[in-house]
């Protein structure tokens, strides 16, 4: 069903530049939120003492920090990728679609 | 510090509840009147900011379970309540970068129109709708048995009463105001919870002296472990439920099409992020506030708002009172409507009518169905008065990462995913994860009593999810017919328009009626 204007757009280098880049980023930042919070929930499952332990000579246990941690890397790449559509795929994408013809 | 005594009536909290009624009753009325529309009902013509929107799901998705619940979990358990404080955040990056602009971009009213883009075969609406309902239903009636209890302790009000009213305000604000009221209780609601959870953090470390280290070293040796995460199964399982399942969730996914475009789409998960994180980190912060200033060990879902009244006295604790049940009502009011819209949008409109029913028609459907839907939850809230329902919201959420999310990211991203694939999945995902939950230890041991539960997990994630691409990807790549053809063919346009939006490729171009059912010689 692919009509003459969405091949045109496949096959247009702009759209496969924003294909790729906002692929690679949206895989990264998937990875990274799995690979950060599937670590920290598997090591509470096997190595809760070391997390109960204290944060350097004070009083915060280890655990705490890490999941501070988790949280915090959960709104940074929100940010990030927030901040990166909004000036780069947004602009290639509206000269994109304004370069068609009607 | 002595243990503050729930007096019978409250009625502190009771005006105060009463002026938050009020207030939505006023802005359901004010709503009534601009929702004549089918894209008024289902998503408020799309006329919500990124802000208000991501202020709406943090208010759709902080439920007073998750409230009382992850500060009492940090009180008894210390690391049980944390787990879920992260979980709950965790997942709002992937709805981000894997489903917010697609949906945004492909879907008009459910995350169901975004599955048909190009499966359009009744089947495969009929699977998401009933993924949506499997959903709402579960959450809903936890929901209301959760709200009567509390009800019923903080106000003295008998537990029918408080299921009556509660039920009999949803039904309002969605039969009549439908999405535009919703939306705005939820953002009132934010606004109150976001204000409550700061005062008390806030007040907590005052007594701390704003000082972290202060806090824990008299927190610290209390923070023990819980039973939730016992093997790295169990660990996994419910770390996946929890992200993926965040993803999943039908009446939050509805949000997004309440914006005007992919942008704000993204905006508001950003600010839901900042809003729903910031939240439960304060959260873990009254929780741990909890365990050295509330000398009243007991009921754990009781510490935060014992806290509220060590922090803040009577009338704080009033207030926090009537803010839990204005969160309890957004929450059930959000449920029904994505409810609702399942029943009259995917169900009557499409399914049963095949697209062929008058606008008019479909939204008396819709009022119809939220009244029904409002009803059944009343039924149920009585029929599971006194028992535990706390599986019922995982459940939910296992549904919602083992139905709902595979569906919706496989249509979205994999060309290969065929009517076959959709339904064998779709339906592997959602009753495995039913069955497996049922013969689990909660349900199959602590609910219907038997000794030795049929499946060794409490959370079927893991397996359930797995099931469902397993099924997904069989279903699709042995289906060889000529549909399935078609439906590849299709993915281009859908990619595109997921990439660009409407303006790329524009609905005429991608014509309902013809498309791809009146290409085959059968239906």
């Amino acid at each position: 069903m692919a009509d003459q204007r969405t091949r045109a757009i496949l096959d247009h280098p702009d759209f496969r530049k924003l294909v790729r880049r906002r692929g690679r980023l949206a895989l990264m930042i998937a990875l990274v939120m799995m690979i950060v919070w599937f670590g920290f929930i598997l090591s509470v499952a096997c190595k809760a003492p070391v997390l109960a332990r204290p944060l350097g000579g004070g009083s915060i246990p280890v655990g705490l920090a890490a999941g501070l941690g988790v949280m915090l890397t959960a709104f940074g790449l929100t940010w990030l990728y927030v901040r990166r559509a909004n000036r780069e795929f947004d602009r290639l994408a509206r000269r994109l679609v304004e370069s068609l013809p009607e | 510090m002595t243990p503050p005594s729930f007096i019978s009536g409250n009625p502190a909290a009771m005006v105060m509840f009463a002026g938050f009624v009020g207030l939505t009753l006023l802005i359901t009325w004010w709503a009534a009147a601009r929702s004549r529309s089918a894209a008024a009902v289902y998503a408020a013509d799309g006329g919500f900011s990124g802000l208000h929107n991501g202020l709406a799901i943090a208010g759709d998705f902080i439920s007073a379970g998750s409230f009382l619940g992850v500060s009492g979990l940090i009180y008894v358990n210390g690391y049980d309540g944390l787990i879920y404080a992260i979980g709950w955040t965790v997942g709002w990056p992937l709805v981000l970068v894997l489903v917010a602009e697609p949906l945004r971009n492909l879907g008009r009213y459910t995350f169901a129109d975004v599955v048909c883009y190009r499966l359009r075969r009744p089947s495969v609406r009929g699977l998401a709708a009933c993924g949506t309902l499997a959903t709402v239903l579960l959450y809903l009636v936890a929901q209301m048995v959760g709200a009567g209890e509390l009800i019923e302790l903080l106000f003295g009000v008998p537990y029918s009463v408080a299921v009556v009213v509660i039920g009999v305000l949803m039904i309002v604000y969605v039969s009549w105001g439908g999405m535009i009221a919703t939306t705005r209780v939820q953002i009132i609601k934010a606004v109150l919870l976001l204000f409550a959870i700061t005062f008390m953090a806030a007040m907590v470390l005052y007594r701390f002296g704003f000082n972290f280290e202060n806090l824990f070293a008299e927190a610290a040796p209390v923070l023990g472990f819980g039973s939730l995460l016992q093997d790295p199964i169990s660990a996994l399982s419910l770390g996946m439920a929890l992200m993926f399942g965040t993803a999943g969730l039908p009446h939050i996914l509805m949000r997004f099409f309440t914006v005007a475009d992919a942008r704000q789409a993204r905006a508001s998960v950003l600010y839901a992020t900042g809003f729903i994180g910031y939240f439960y980190l304060a959260t873990v912060i009254v929780g741990f506030g909890a365990i050295t200033l509330v000398q009243a060990r007991g009921s754990a879902n009781m510490a935060a708002l014992h806290l509220a009244q060590a922090v803040g006295g009577d009338i704080f604790f009033s207030f926090v009172c009537a803010v839990a049940l204005a969160t309890i009502l957004a929450v059930v009011a959000g449920l029904t409507l994505a409810g609702a819209a399942a029943v009259s949008h995917d169900l009557y409109a499409s399914v049963l009518r095949r697209g062929r029913a008058a606008e008019i028609e479909e939204l008396a459907v819709f009022k119809g169905a939220s009244v029904t839907l409002g009803i059944i939850a009343i039924t149920l809230a009585f029929a599971f008065k006194g028992q535990n329902v706390a599986f019922m919201v995982g459940l939910a959420f296992v549904i919602a990462a083992s139905a709902n999310f595979p569906l919706l990211v496989t249509t979205i991203y994999w060309r290969g995913l065929t009517t076959r694939g959709a339904l064998l999945g779709g339906w592997l995902g959602l009753i495995g994860s039913v069955v497996l939950v049922v013969a689990g230890p909660t349900v199959w041991c602590e609910v219907l009593g038997h000794r030795a539960p049929l499946f060794p997990y409490a959370n079927p994630g893991l397996f359930s999810i797995s099931l469902a691409f397993f099924g997904l990807w069989v279903g699709s790549i042995t289906d060889h017919s000529p549909l399935a053809a078609i439906e590849a063919e299709a993915f281009d346009a859908q990619f595109v328009r997921a990439q660009l939006g409407p303006r790329a490729v524009p609905d005429s171009s991608f014509p309902d009626s013809s498309f791809p059912l009146s290409r085959l010689s059968s239906p």
